[in-house]
């Protein structure tokens, strides 16, 4: 009896420790496995570490860490904490080719493409393989960092970079023409722009700016900002300013603002970067240098979250693009109300009006593979792409109102660049 | 008279010196970027002179360093390498500075030589500025960069200052800052073509003209600055003056 409670009294302990930890650490020695790296679009991580962790089971068959995580109160409307992670470990078993480690780094779309068109020798940080996963079915969520370690063995070793997700095509790249292993597109983002927030009952400009427009968008693209009256017609707002706020040279979602405003994505794009803090927001000059603007699409929408530019002196205001989950998952989670949408040459976002080609702003997303990924790699591009053949993998994974499936546009654009047309 | 031509040379190799250390272009600082190109280029070449201050006057460009090219000759071959010729040779001057806007900006623009210039509305430089600095990021190391235009890459002179459909950046946002030598600019003896440089600042109706900018068909690329009186030489002016007056009075009858 007295044994049987030690018993129980060990395994209770167990199990407590196991609910807290539920940590699992890959072990090349007790079972081989090969890691994928996968890297590229923040925009469309959300779907695609779905459809990952769907090509090796379901999330619950795998072992799975997310860190970087968006907190949990920002978590939009149909997605799962761990889909807004920065940095994933998914450790599953991939038909086909066996147990692999596929580690996700979202460095933005067009950082992703340079990784995989120079896989030879660029270098990308991604978790380290002994950082801890959750056990199966119980997944690490952090919002803090992990361990990263930078990867690049060289072509056919274990450590290269493999895929990349993308939201415009490699044509309308700054890799452009750079050798690339296979390509497809599997997906429709969706993009918008936001006002930053400001406290309640602010007045004009800032609560007559609800729309914007092309040319619009070009002049603010161009100087960095925009006379307030430009935006809103009267001339009573006449000096004051609009800036913009937005991504650096990585961002896929800034190559298809570009695009979308019928300029190259190497235009000398000009914008401010919000610093400061709710209720203090700062702005640094504005800069068009390619590494200017945040790293982050999370980071820029909650940098809009910001407070009381309108109040500053001299007020300020910004207009930001966003991805959807970015700029929703904002809205949730700020007290202000996060980022103002607005409208788009007098259309709003919405899945029908980008499917029937009223809404402009969006991109085609693709899946890359490079030359030099290894073998379990290419097995799990085709797998996802049903090779080459079919989009099915990302439809099964896509969200509600945050991504759009292929198969549903009734619209097409013939390139990045083109206005989209309707079937 | 020797010591004057010792200190001359060493002041233009220093010159030489400081636009040779200076790399790519610098947004924000001035820079005038120098673009050739002509109607079927596959290799437009951008060139950055160097910030407007540090642009050395009567001097030639390749030799004094901002070309980057060394010499003349040296010139004519780079340009040579890239399918493009002296003859019918679209060529302009472009730079500024909207780093400060909208608090402060400028810009600088070449023009046919003796044309009016072309007057900005007041947010209109920063947006042209804007497609400057698009032509000057594409030199990502070194004093220059050569773009095939044919790319659409959307950031070589031809997509930047000129193109035949009028649809250059530039063209679209203000003027076109290039002209064009003739198709026989290179044969017989050297030829001369010759663009004034203004510059606009916020605030300002019109331009100021600054200079001029002299390609010859041999290579050569020379600034000459808009020559402006010494203190002196408004001493000179102002006693000549009073001397015609005093003989003025002298030979109106009447006067004394």
């Amino acid at each position: 009896m007295k044994l049987n409670k030690l018993a129980i009294g060990a395994l209770s302990l167990g199990l407590g420790l196991a609910s807290v930890q539920a940590n699992f650490i890959p072990n090349q020695g007790t079972q081989g496995y090969t890691v994928i790296h996968l890297t590229g679009s923040t925009a469309f991580r959300g779907a695609t570490f779905r459809a990952v962790c769907n090509a090796l089971g379901g999330e619950a068959a795998c072992n799975v860490a997310a860190y970087n995580c968006s907190a949990a109160a920002a978590v939009p409307a149909g997605y799962v904490q761990e889909q807004t992670a920065k940095y994933h470990g998914i450790y599953g078993t991939l038909p086909g080719c066996g147990v692999v480690l596929v580690k996700c780094a979202w460095s933005g779309s067009e950082a992703g493409y340079v990784d995989v068109c120079t896989c030879a020798s660029q270098k990308e940080n991604f978790m380290e393989d002994t950082e801890p996963l959750g056990d199966v079915g119980s997944p690490i969520i952090a919002t803090t960092a992990p361990t990263l370690a930078l990867v690049s063995e060289g072509a056919g070793v274990n450590g290269e970079l493999d895929l990349a997700m993308a939201d415009n095509s490699q044509a309308y790249s700054r890799s452009k023409g750079l050798g690339i292993g296979n390509s497809y597109a599997v997906g429709v983002i969706p993009f918008v722009y936001s006002k930053n927030a400001q406290i309640s009952g602010e007045g004009a400009p800032w609560s007559e700016v609800n729309n914007i427009t092309h040319p619009q968008i070009r002049n603010l693209i161009k100087s960095g900002y925009i006379d307030a009256a430009t935006l809103t017609g009267n001339s009573a707002d006449a000096g004051k300013f609009f800036y913009l706020a937005g991504r650096n040279y990585n961002s896929g979602t800034r190559a298809n603002h570009l695009l979308n405003a019928g300029l190259a994505i190497s235009f000398a794009e000009r914008q401010i970067t919000i610093g400061g803090s709710d209720g203090a927001p700062t702005k640094s000059a504005t800069s068009n240098a390619n590494l200017a603007g945040q790293d982050s699409g999370g980071t820029l929408a909650n940098t809009m979250s910001y407070r009381g530019s309108g109040e500053a002196s001299p007020a300020w205001w910004a207009i930001a693009y966003l991805g959807v989950p970015d700029a929703v998952g904002a809205q949730q989670v700020n007290a202000g109300g996060g980022p103002v949408i607005l409208s788009l040459a007098g259309v709003t976002e919405s899945t029908a009006a980008i499917q029937q080609g009223q809404y402009s702003y969006w991109g085609t997303e693709y899946i890359s593979v490079s030359t030099c990924a290894n073998a379990c790699a290419n097995t799990l591009y085709n797998t996802l792409t049903a090779n080459n053949t079919s989009t099915a993998a990302f439809d099964a994974a896509i969200t509600a109102n945050l991504e759009i499936a292929l198969g549903s546009m009734a619209c097409t654009k013939t390139t990045d660049a083109s206005d989209p047309v309707h079937n | 008279m020797k010591r004057i031509n010792k200190m001359a040379l060493a002041a233009i190799a220093a010159t030489a010196l400081a636009a040779s250390a200076q790399a790519q272009y610098i947004s924000g600082n001035n820079d005038l970027l120098l673009g050739f190109t002509t109607t079927a280029s596959t290799g437009d070449l951008a060139i950055d002179l160097g910030s407007f201050s540090s642009l050395p006057s009567g001097v030639d460009l390749n030799t004094s360093g901002n070309t980057g090219f060394g010499s003349d000759a040296a010139l004519k071959t780079a340009l040579g390498q890239n399918g493009l010729s002296l003859n019918s040779l679209i060529w302009g001057v472009v730079g500024g500075n909207a780093g400060n806007a909208p608090a402060s900006y400028n810009i600088y623009s070449t023009v046919a030589h003796g044309v009016a210039f072309p007057h900005l509305p007041a947010a209109g430089i920063p947006i042209a500025m804007g497609d400057v600095d698009t032509l000057g990021l594409s030199i990502t190391s070194g004093r220059s960069a050569i773009v095939d235009p044919t790319l659409g890459n959307g950031n070589s002179v031809t997509e930047v200052m000129h193109n035949a459909g009028g649809s250059a950046l530039l063209q679209t946002d203000w003027t076109d800052p290039t002209t064009t030598t003739s198709g026989t600019f290179s044969s017989g003896g050297t030829q001369y073509a010759v663009e004034d440089l203004y510059y606009q600042q916020k605030g300002q109706v019109g331009g100021t003209l600054e200079g001029t900018f002299t390609l010859g068909s041999d290579g050569s690329f020379v600034y000459n600055a808009v020559a402006v009186p010494e203190p002196a030489t408004f001493g000179l002016l102002g006693g000549f003056g009073l001397l015609l007056l005093a003989l003025r009075r002298k030979l109106i009858p009447g006067q004394s």
